[in-house]
């Protein structure tokens, strides 16, 4: 007799619908909060760009918040990539207001304590920060779309990904540009 | 632990809900008159391997964390018992189990995750879990094989290298030496070095910092000319023996740059699979085949073997050509520069060699007239890494089938795959995706594969899917 003759048809494991709806289910609210992580970025990275003085700086910045914008948008498009229909409810905006208000304290608070004068340069930590969160809010949907067998979400969000990862970088390295003469020399950008 | 699993009728497999694989369809595979095919599970996630115990329970592995390394899914042992439940019996929560196998009231399993790899045995009775095996070099590229039990009651196991192609580099960073930066290759015999080191960007340093690496060393570290590295027992690119609780264990052979798949012939002789080099990063080798080895040490009785056998990694290719030959000069990378300077004699040719990105895997002989094919080496070919690990186009769809080697001839005939090269998703198709492991059924009368599921590779990165993988069942008619 046949191993396993007296199977009758395949065994499906975890896609049967109930248990496969109910993972789907899960990712609902991991994508509101990758809504409010980059909600809260774009607020930040918008309220920095119009208080740097230096042009250069100024024109990166605004390039960030640009982005930052497009990439809202492509969190409302993963809801119905993950077979979720439309987004529940728009992307949370008076909790983004207040993380985003929440960071420019934690970052005058903190750049003061270290000795760092300049509004500038301090937001500039905090949008580090704030950018980071938001990497980890796609990053991780990003899991969520390879472990849900789902190319269509994985495509969405690795782009986005490329590019926040670049501004990171560049992020970084202003920060790091700035960072003596906030210190040492009580200047800002 | 309770799965969630539900017996489906055939229909089912025609509109699952996960989009990468929305369909598996028996009617799209090619396997020669006689011989028929059905899905016995659907829904696995990156699954790795596979064994039999004698009254036909087959024991299934989800590897969690595997090619690429992300998602880590849950690193599940799973039983399918012979009326066709499938329930969980245990998980290894480091990194992933590679291979199983029954022997002796045990389950082993070999385990990828850290720094070491590991070979863990669960009593059958108890459920009583107890590492057997442990600290072969791992945390970096290529994987542990086996375990297989031969005859003579031994247990026959392997580990892949650390590095890629000889150094570990930046392109490693992709994967396991992100979280194992001090990683690096064990060699099985005191071997001397060239000095040659490759400088490379370093991916760990802010802004573009370089870093000097030599063979046998961390990222970072360079060598010297004439350094001598001593070899060890527990070394890495290596095939072993031991009993069954880890004693004895002796080093047959070393060199094997990925011994993933592993089968011992009726006659008790040792096969072991094994992958090409890259072609690409700081060193780059070009067409170098895949290919199956005969562990000739293995012939030899235990604790006989004084001096293991050298298979090439990481200065030769499967053809016995050094990596820096004409024939292997890349045509995207940097090309390959001796990295000992005393190599041991090679212990090749290979019994067989395949077509190069092939990517062979895990391998069953068949043993049974039942079958059909008696004496043939079935070996999965998982399919190719390129257009990201070789520019020739050429590459794009060698593997993604199973093979019925002549270890005797050197020929082989395909025996299970698509209709068209390449994997199913390729053509939106219900057939094979990537086969990783088949074994043959105690009765003798089928051949299980078991398949990966879907992994998409681009020019610059690739990506697996879970919940795509698929054991498929093949009997002879």
């Amino acid at each position: 007799m046949t191993l396993h003759a007296r199977s009758t048809g395949p065994v499906l494991l975890e896609v049967r619908t109930g248990a496969w709806e109910q993972m789907r289910g899960r990712v609902t609210p991991w994508l509101a909060t990758t809504a409010l992580l980059q909600a809260t970025f774009r607020r930040l990275s918008e309220h920095v760009a119009s208080s740097v003085d230096e042009p250069h700086i100024r024109d990166y910045i605004d390039e960030v918040a640009r982005t930052a914008r497009a990439h809202d948008a492509v969190v409302a498009e993963l809801y119905p990539a993950f077979g979720l229909g439309r987004a529940r409810r728009p992307v949370r905006a008076r909790g983004a207001v207040l993380l985003s208000a929440g960071r420019q304290v934690a970052a005058h608070l903190t750049g003061g304590f270290a000795g760092a004068h300049g509004p500038s340069w301090r937001l500039m930590r905090e949008l580090m920060r704030s950018n980071l969160d938001a990497i980890s809010g796609f990053a991780v949907t990003q899991q969520l779309g390879l472990a849900l067998g789902n190319p269509l979400a994985v495509d969405l969000v690795f782009p986005v990904l490329q590019q926040k990862q670049k501004h990171q970088l560049l992020l970084q390295e202003y920060l790091l540009e700035m960072g003596a003469n906030a210190v040492l020399y009580h200047r800002d950008a | 632990m309770a799965l969630s699993t539900v017996r489906a009728g055939t229909g089912a497999l025609s509109d699952l809900p996960v989009p990468a694989r929305p369909r598996v369809d028996p009617s799209h595979v090619v396997v020669p008159p006689g011989y028929t095919v059905d899905v016995m599970v659907a829904g696995l996630s990156f699954a790795t391997g596979m064994g039999f115990a004698p009254d036909g329970t087959l024991y299934l592995l989800e590897g969690g964390s595997t090619w690429p390394t992300r998602p880590y899914m849950p690193a599940r042992v799973l039983r399918l018992d012979p009326d066709g439940e499938l329930t969980e019996v245990g998980e290894e929560t480091l990194g992933g189990p590679r291979g199983v196998a029954v022997h002796d009231g045990g389950l082993f399993v070999i385990d990828k995750g850290g720094y070491h790899s590991r070979i863990v045995r669960y009593d059958l009775g108890t459920w009583e879990r107890d590492v057997v095996v442990d600290g072969l070099p791992d945390g970096g590229w290529h994987e542990p094989g086996g375990p297989v039990f031969g005859a003579d009651g031994y247990m026959y196991f392997a580990q892949g290298s650390v590095s890629q192609n000889g150094v570990v580099l930046p392109q490693g960073f992709t994967v396991d030496q992100a979280k194992h930066p001090h990683a690096h290759d064990v060699p099985g015999q005191d071997v001397t070095l060239t000095g040659h080191n490759i400088v490379s960007y370093d991916p760990t340093s802010p802004y573009p910092y370089y870093a000097e690496t030599g063979a046998f060393k961390p990222f970072g570290e360079p060598a010297r000319a004439g350094e001598v590295v001593p070899g060890a027992l527990k070394c890495n690119s290596a095939v072993w023996r031991a009993r069954p609780d880890g004693s004895e264990m002796e080093l047959l052979a070393w060199g094997v740059r990925n011994p993933y798949g592993m089968a011992l012939s009726e006659d008790g002789r040792l096969y072991v699979s094994d992958n090409d080099y890259e072609e690409t990063g700081d060193r780059a080798v070009a067409g170098d085949p895949d290919r199956i080895w005969h562990i000739r040490a293995a012939d030899l009785p235990p604790g006989t073997v004084t001096t293991p056998d050298w298979y090439g990694f990481p200065d030769l290719c499967g053809d016995g050509l050094p990596v820096w030959a004409e024939e292997h000069l890349p045509a995207r990378g940097r090309r390959a520069e001796p990295l000992l300077a005393d190599p041991p004699p090679w212990a090749g040719p290979a019994v067989y060699l395949e077509k190069p990105h092939s990517c062979m895997t895990k391998m069953d002989f068949c043993r049974s007239d039942a079958f059909g094919h008696r004496g043939r080496l079935f070996a999965c070919e998982w399919g190719t890494m390129a257009p990201m690990n070789s520019p020739d186009p050429a590459d794009l769809d060698h593997g993604f089938k199973v093979v019925a080697v002549d270890v005797e001839a050197g020929t082989a005939q395909d025996f299970f795959h698509n209709a068209s090269p390449g994997p199913a998703s390729a053509v939106g198709g219900g057939g094979l995706e990537r086969p990783v492991d088949c074994k043959f059924s105690p009765d003798g009368r089928s051949l299980y594969v078991l398949d990966f599921g879907v992994a998409r590779v681009a020019q610059s990165h690739m990506e697996a899917y879970a919940h795509t993988g698929v054991l498929w069942r093949i009997t002879r008619a």
